[in-house]
């Protein structure tokens, strides 16, 4: 049974239907919606290929390879320290793999490279990211969060980076606290601002490193209903996370990680409903329980 | 050229007395003036925040001037190092106060707490308990004052007192190779205040395995 | 101690305070352009003493050293004796600023390097991932929240440098010292001129270190929220 692919060039349409065949390690290329190119078929948006990574002797990735097409949301999860940060960190090289290369649309940089700094800044551009502690500039109102890289990095003039900055905060529900300093929000508001701020770079890939790990379950529930609809407007997403119920209902796929490896990869309700490893149906077991 | 640097090291017998002496002065004095300090009396810690700001509040060579001059021209006699000492003591010591304090406000109120809920008397909860965790604290801000007090040292050159630093502006008077010569001086400050760093590195790292947190 | 008084009138310090006034406003100057060139510069060796190219941070790292390691006397003796021998003679004026721009630079560089260094590493990832690049970093988000951090301490230092323009009297500048020591040495009223002098680094440095405990305090109650 082949995959059967929806070929719809209109960027607010919900996500297209994919059809995945029996091996789950196949990926393949959707096109349309805000998170692809002009790509052609049957090429992943993000490659990794033999990414390692060591601290000291300490070894937290052990050769992952992974691909991502297109429009895809692929959530990441796994047990603490098995290096699921690590390896988001590396594909915008905010951590430097020690081994390996990454690969985002049609952009790579190799490990080795000593000199890659031109290419490292081409594939950020590509890149939002949003982190953990929100990580917002303090000294900065709301606002000018997100209108400064756009004027700095896009040369955006001051009144288009103000434009698509209000549509932004308007699209995560806090239009009114353009002008407030972030000290004044919530951390659920924090973070919703936190993706504003990238979105506002028209990034091709979303990047989340537990994005809710240090919000109460009531704020973290606005911040997944902003990824929620980020998702479903067909930008490519990969999430680290603790949350289940998003990596089962929202994500496309879900890779499971153990101990600097992947253990699992594949559909997301095929791998949490059926996991086929030990060590996945230990995790998954060990999460159901509680 | 070594001629000249063993003829500088002449004033090092100087120098090093009057730094160890005018800390250990400041070391000793120091601790009755915090305990002033933290005092629950409030005349008593006014006035020692007082002092303690005064002192710290004139510059050290206008206070060996004062001491040198102004009291060693008409009320006692005085020699230029005991000047000098007099004048470093005195700041050292309302430094090393506040540098106690610091130390003493760093320990948690849960251990003076425990302390009493073990009915320990005063003088114990003192030796056994604050005085540990204080000085630890207290040791790298006391280290980094010793090496100012090093420099400061080198002020009593003004007023006689043979060190290096005097030693060095005599000798280019006589050579006229004043750039070579008062670099090796500035060298020899910082070669001295080298012993002074790594002892205090070595106090800090035997101090923390015993006071672990 | 009514002795070291004697011969003293209040007509006197009316007389003296012209002079004395005088010295106070060189040590005002003095100290206020040492710190006006010396912290920018101290901020240069901040970032420059962490460069990876070794030809800017070797002699960064030994200009810094240098200017923390040794006696500001020395410095100072260093320039106005010293350099002469090699051709180059400063005014006292000159060289005091020389000298006191050079210890300035050296000690404001590893305070507003420890500024730096107290940002959370959270706000550097999050230049990286917005694409800013390494001078707007600094500019934008890094350095102003690493002075905020540093500000108590500069103005610490402030004070000390201040004081320090006491140490030019060596150097034969006209500064506070050198007119009471002068008055002193025609009057013999040592103390009393000394005393007077002190009075004024007092009505400085007194309310300029009580503002120092302040904003200590305050930034240390924010951080603690």
């Amino acid at each position: 049974m082949l995959a059967k692919v929806t070929d719809e060039m209109d960027p607010f349409l919900t996500k297209p239907q994919v059809e995945e065949s029996e091996a789950s390690r196949l990926s393949i290329v959707v096109e349309g919606g805000i998170g692809a190119p002009a790509f052609g078929r049957n090429t992943a948006f993000v490659k990794l290929e033999g990414v390692g990574k060591s601290f000291g002797s300490h070894t937290v990735l052990h050769d992952i390879n992974l691909s991502v097409p297109a429009g895809d949301v692929l959530a990441i999860i796994g047990p603490s320290g098995s290096g699921k940060s690590t390896l988001l960190r590396c594909i915008n090289f905010i951590e430097r793999p020690d081994r390996g290369s990454v690969t985002v649309g049609g952009i790579t940089v190799r490990s080795e490279q000593t000199d890659g700094a031109r290419q490292i800044d081409l594939l950020r551009r590509q890149l939002g990211m949003v982190f953990q502690s929100f990580n917002l500039f303090p000294h900065m109102t709301v606002l000018r969060n997100v209108t400064l890289a756009q004027e700095r990095v896009l040369r955006r003039s001051p009144a288009e980076a103000k434009d698509v900055a209000m549509q932004l905060l308007k699209r995560v529900g806090l239009a009114d606290k353009a002008d407030q300093y972030p000290s004044r929000c919530s951390g659920g508001q924090q973070q919703r601002i936190a993706i504003a701020r990238a979105l506002a770079l028209d990034p091709k890939v979303m990047l989340f490193d537990e994005p809710t790990s240090s919000l109460d379950p009531e704020l973290g529930l606005e911040v997944l209903a902003v990824m929620r609809e980020l998702a479903s407007s067909g930008m490519t997403m990969i999430v680290v996370t603790h949350e289940m119920g998003f990596a089962k209902n929202v994500s496309d796929h879900t890779l499971i990680m153990a101990d600097g490896r992947s253990i699992e990869y594949g559909p997301s309700k095929e791998v949490i409903l059926n996991p086929q490893t030990e060590r996945a149906r230990k995790f998954l077991g060990a999460v159901s329980d509680r | 050229m070594l001629e000249e640097f063993f003829l500088i090291l002449r004033g090092a017998s100087w120098t090093v007395s009057i730094t160890l002496l005018s800390l250990a002065i400041g070391l000793l004095f120091g601790f009755p003036i915090m305990l002033l300090r933290s005092s629950r009396i409030l005349p008593l810690r006014v006035l020692a925040i007082t002092v303690i700001a005064l002192i710290r509040a004139i510059p050290p060579i206008v206070w060996i001037f004062i001491v040198f001059f102004g009291l060693g021209t008409g009320v006692i006699n005085i020699s230029p190092f005991a000047a000098a000492l007099a004048g470093l003591g005195v700041i050292a010591a309302a430094n090393m106060a506040e540098i106690y304090r610091g130390g003493l406000i760093s320990i948690q109120r849960g251990q003076w707490e425990a302390a009493k809920a073990l009915n320990l008397k005063p003088i114990w909860t003192w030796r056994d308990i604050i005085l540990p965790q204080m000085l630890r604290v207290a040791l790298p801000a006391s280290a980094t004052y010793a090496i100012g007090l090093l420099k400061d040292s080198a002020i009593a050159s003004t007023i006689g007192v043979t060190d290096i630093a005097f030693q060095g502006a005599r000798l280019t008077q006589e050579t006229f190779e004043g750039l070579r010569i008062f670099a090796m001086v500035g060298l020899i400050y910082i070669l001295l205040s080298l012993p002074i760093a790594w002892l205090s590195r070595k106090a800090d790292f035997v101090l923390r395995a015993k006071v672990a947190r | 101690m009514s002795r070291l008084f004697d011969g003293f009138s209040w007509q006197d310090l009316v007389a003296w305070l012209p002079d004395l006034f005088a010295g106070f406003l060189i040590s005002c100057q003095v100290a206020a352009l040492s710190l006006m060139i010396g912290i920018p510069i101290g901020l240069i060796c901040a970032l420059g003493v962490q460069s990876l190219r070794l030809p800017i941070r070797a002699p960064l790292l030994i200009f810094v050293e240098i200017g923390r390691g040794a006696p500001a006397i020395v410095l100072l003796q260093f320039i106005y004796f010293g350099l002469p021998h090699s051709g180059l003679a400063l005014t006292p004026y000159i060289s005091a600023i020389a000298a006191l721009t050079w210890s300035t630079a050296a000690y404001t560089s590893e305070i507003i390097r420890a500024g730096l260094d107290s940002v959370p590493a959270g706000q550097k990832e999050a230049v990286l991932a917005l694409g800013l690049n390494r001078r707007d970093g600094l500019y934008y988000v890094l350095l102003p929240q690493g002075m905020r951090v540093s500000t108590p301490a500069l103005l610490g230092f402030s004070i000390l440098v201040f004081q320090s323009t006491s140490l030019c009297f060596t150097i034969t500048l006209p500064e506070l010292i050198s007119r009471a020591y002068g008055i002193g040495s025609t009057t013999f009223l040592y103390f009393p001129a000394l005393a007077v002098a002190g009075l004024f680094y007092v009505a400085v440095c007194l309310p300029a270190s009580f503002l120092v405990s302040y904003l200590e305090h305050r930034s240390s109650a924010e951080t603690s929220h």
